[in-house]
C-alpha cells in the first residue's frame, strides 16, 4: 500500500525512463520481425523452392510473428508505465499543494501525513484548516493507491501474456486493454465527484503544462468536471463549426453501436456521424446533391440498411475515407502535424508504400482522435472493426508489416459553408 | 530427394540472422536496466513488484526468441553448406539438419 511518504518520495521519472527503454525493446522486436521477413523469408522464397524450403520458410515466418506478438505486448507495458508516471506526477503535485497549504497556516505535517497544530498550540480557528489539509492529503494518497492497483493489475496481465502467440490477440485484446488503461490511470488522477470548489482548487494547483496534458488526454472526463473554468471548457469545444468534446463523446459512446454500420466498411461513415452529431452542418451541392465532390452529407434514410447503402443518398465524402480527406482539405480544413494532433481531429491512414490495400497516395482508413496522452501517443476510436481509444503508436508498426508503409495524416475539419 | 536450393544466398541469409541475433542479445539485456532502477527506486508501490515480474518474464521471452533466431540462422548456414558440399553424404546430412530446423 502506498503511504504518504511513499507518494511524497516517489520518482515518476524512473518509470518514464523505463517506459522509454520498453519502447526501444518493442522497436528492436519489430525490427527483428522485419529483418526476418526481408532477409530470411524472402531469400528462401526465391532461392529454396522445394518442399523443405517451404517448411523452413514457414518456420521463419512463425519466428517473425513471435517477434511481432512480443512487440505488440511490450508496447502495452510502455502505455502502463507512461500512464503511471504521468498520473502520479499530478497526484504528487496535489500532495505538495496540500503540504504547502498546511505550512502556510503554521500547521505540522507528520511523517505519516497527518496534519496537526504545532506542539503546545491550541487554537480552535485552525480546526477547519487542519480538516481541509488532512482531507487533501488523504485524497491524494487514495488516488495514488487506486492508480497503483490499476497499474499493478495491468503489468501482471502483461507478464502473464508472455506465452501468447496470437498476434490478433496481442493487438486487439492485450495491447488494447493497456491502451485504455493508460487513459484510466489519468482519469484516476481527476477529482471526479468532488464539489466545484475542490475541482477549481485542484485545477489551479496544476502547472499550465499539466493542465494542457489533461485537456488532451481525458478531454470528456475533464470537461464534465463541475468547477473547471468556463473559458477552458469553451476552448476545448473548439471553434471549427463543431463541438470537439461532443464529437469525442459521441464516438466513445457509440463505438459498439452497429446500428449505424450500413456499409461494408464504416470507418468514414463513423467519423461523419461523429462530426454531424457534434454539430457540423452538411454541405449539399444544389444541382448534383450527394453525387457531387462538393458535397458532404446524406439524404433521407429509410432505415433499411442495404437500400440506404446503395441508393446514392450519401456523398462519397461521407462514406469513403479518401474522398472525405480530400473534401475537408478542400473546404477549410487543414492538415496538422501528428505531434500537434488534438482530440476531435480526424486521423487518416494514407498508403505510402507498395503492396497495401490501396494505391500509394490514397487513404484507406480513418478514425476519430479521442485522446493524446502526454507521451505523444495518439489514441483513436473507430468502426470496422470497433476500437475504443486504440493506440496509434501501438498498432502502426504491425499495420506497416502487413500493409506496407503508411503516412498518418491528421486533419482538422473546419466548417466554411 | 528433389533439391531446389541456391546455397549461396540461403547461406548468406543464415549468416545475417546469426549476426542479427548476436547484436540483439546484448542490446536487449541493457534495456531492462532502467526497469530495475524504477522498481528499486519506488519501493512502496505494488506496481514496482509487478514491473520487476514483467521485466523478468519478457527478458526471458526475448532471450528465447533471440536463441531461436540464432538456431534458425545456423540451420540455414548448415543446410546451404550441406548442399554446396555435394558429397555422397550430403543428402543424409541435409535431412538431419532440416529435421532439426523443423523442431523434430
Amino acid at each position: 500500500m502506498v503511504s504518504f511518504a511513499d507518494l511524497r518520495d516517489t520518482e515518476p521519472a524512473l518509470w518514464k525512463a523505463a517506459a522509454d527503454d520498453w519502447v526501444k525493446l518493442a522497436e528492436e522486436a519489430e525490427q527483428s520481425a522485419n529483418d526476418i521477413y526481408d532477409q530470411g523469408t524472402s531469400a528462401l522464397n526465391e532461392h529454396w523452392t522445394d518442399e523443405v524450403g517451404e517448411r523452413a520458410g514457414q518456420k521463419l515466418k512463425d519466428l517473425a510473428n513471435s517477434y511481432q506478438v512480443a512487440a505488440a505486448t511490450i508496447r502495452g507495458a510502455v502505455f502502463t508505465l507512461d500512464g503511471l508516471a504521468e498520473s502520479v506526477e499530478t497526484i504528487q503535485r496535489s500532495l505538495e499543494s496540500a503540504v504547502d497549504y498546511a505550512g502556510r497556516y503554521g500547521l505540522v505535517v507528520g511523517a505519516d501525513g497527518h496534519v496537526s497544530q504545532q506542539p503546545g498550540v491550541q487554537c480552535d480557528e485552525d480546526e477547519p484548516k487542519i480538516g481541509q489539509a488532512n482531507q487533501l492529503i488523504r485524497e491524494a494518497v487514495e488516488s495514488a493507491n487506486k492508480i497503483d492497483d490499476e497499474a499493478c493489475a495491468e503489468l501482471d496481465k502483461l507478464a502473464a501474456a508472455v506465452g501468447n502467440t496470437d498476434l490478433d490477440k496481442a493487438l486487439d485484446e492485450i495491447q488494447q486493454a493497456a491502451s485504455e488503461n493508460q487513459l484510466q490511470l489519468m482519469r484516476e488522477a481527476l477529482p471526479i465527484g468532488k464539489d466545484p470548489a475542490t475541482v477549481a482548487a485542484w485545477w489551479n494547483s496544476l502547472t499550465p503544462q499539466q493542465q494542457a496534458e489533461f485537456e488532451r488526454a481525458v478531454p470528456v472526463d475533464l470537461y464534465d468536471l463541475n468547477g473547471i473554468p468556463d473559458d477552458v471548457k469553451k476552448r476545448m469545444e473548439g471553434s471549427d463549426g463543431y463541438n470537439r468534446i461532443e464529437m469525442i463523446r459521441w464516438a466513445q459512446q457509440n463505438v459498439d453501436n452497429s446500428d449505424i454500420d450500413i456499409f461494408d466498411n464504416n470507418c468514414a461513415n463513423f467519423v461523419s456521424n461523429s462530426l454531424e452529431h457534434a454539430g457540423l452542418d452538411q454541405k449539399m451541392d444544389f444541382w448534383a446533391g450527394t453525387l457531387s465532390d462538393d458535397s458532404w452529407g446524406h439524404g433521407a434514410q429509410t432505415g433499411w440498411d442495404w437500400w440506404d447503402a446503395h441508393d446514392y443518398s450519401h456523398s462519397a465524402s461521407w462514406a469513403q475515407a479518401d474522398s472525405q480527406r480530400n473534401f475537408f482539405l478542400e473546404h477549410g480544413g487543414q492538415e496538422i502535424p501528428a505531434g500537434k494532433a488534438q482530440p476531435g481531429d480526424v486521423i487518416y491512414w494514407e498508403q505510402a508504400g507498395p503492396n497495401g490495400p490501396t494505391d500509394p497516395g490514397k487513404v484507406h482508413h480513418e478514425a476519430v482522435v479521442t485522446s493524446v496522452t502526454p507521451d505523444g501517443n495518439i489514441h483513436y476510436t473507430q468502426h470496422s472493426s470497433s476500437r475504443l481509444n486504440a493506440s496509434l503508436d501501438g498498432r502502426l508498426p504491425a499495420n506497416e508489416v502487413h500493409e506496407g508503409d503508411q503516412r498518418v495524416v491528421v486533419v482538422r475539419p473546419k466548417q466554411t459553408w | 530427394m528433389n533439391l531446389h536450393m541456391n546455397p549461396d544466398p540461403v547461406g548468406r541469409a543464415g549468416h545475417d540472422l546469426n549476426k542479427m541475433a548476436g547484436d540483439a542479445k546484448e542490446k536487449i539485456k541493457s534495456l531492462f536496466g532502467s526497469s530495475d532502477a524504477a522498481a528499486e527506486g519506488n519501493k512502496g508501490w505494488n506496481s514496482s513488484a509487478s514491473l520487476a515480474a514483467c521485466r523478468k518474464a519478457w527478458e526471458g521471452r526475448l532471450g528465447q526468441l533471440v536463441d531461436q533466431t540464432k538456431q534458425a540462422g545456423q540451420a540455414l548456414v548448415d543446410s546451404a553448406g550441406a548442399v554446396a558440399a555435394t558429397d555422397a553424404e550430403a543428402a543424409d546430412r541435409l535431412d538431419h539438419v532440416l529435421d532439426d530446423m523443423a523442431g523434430r
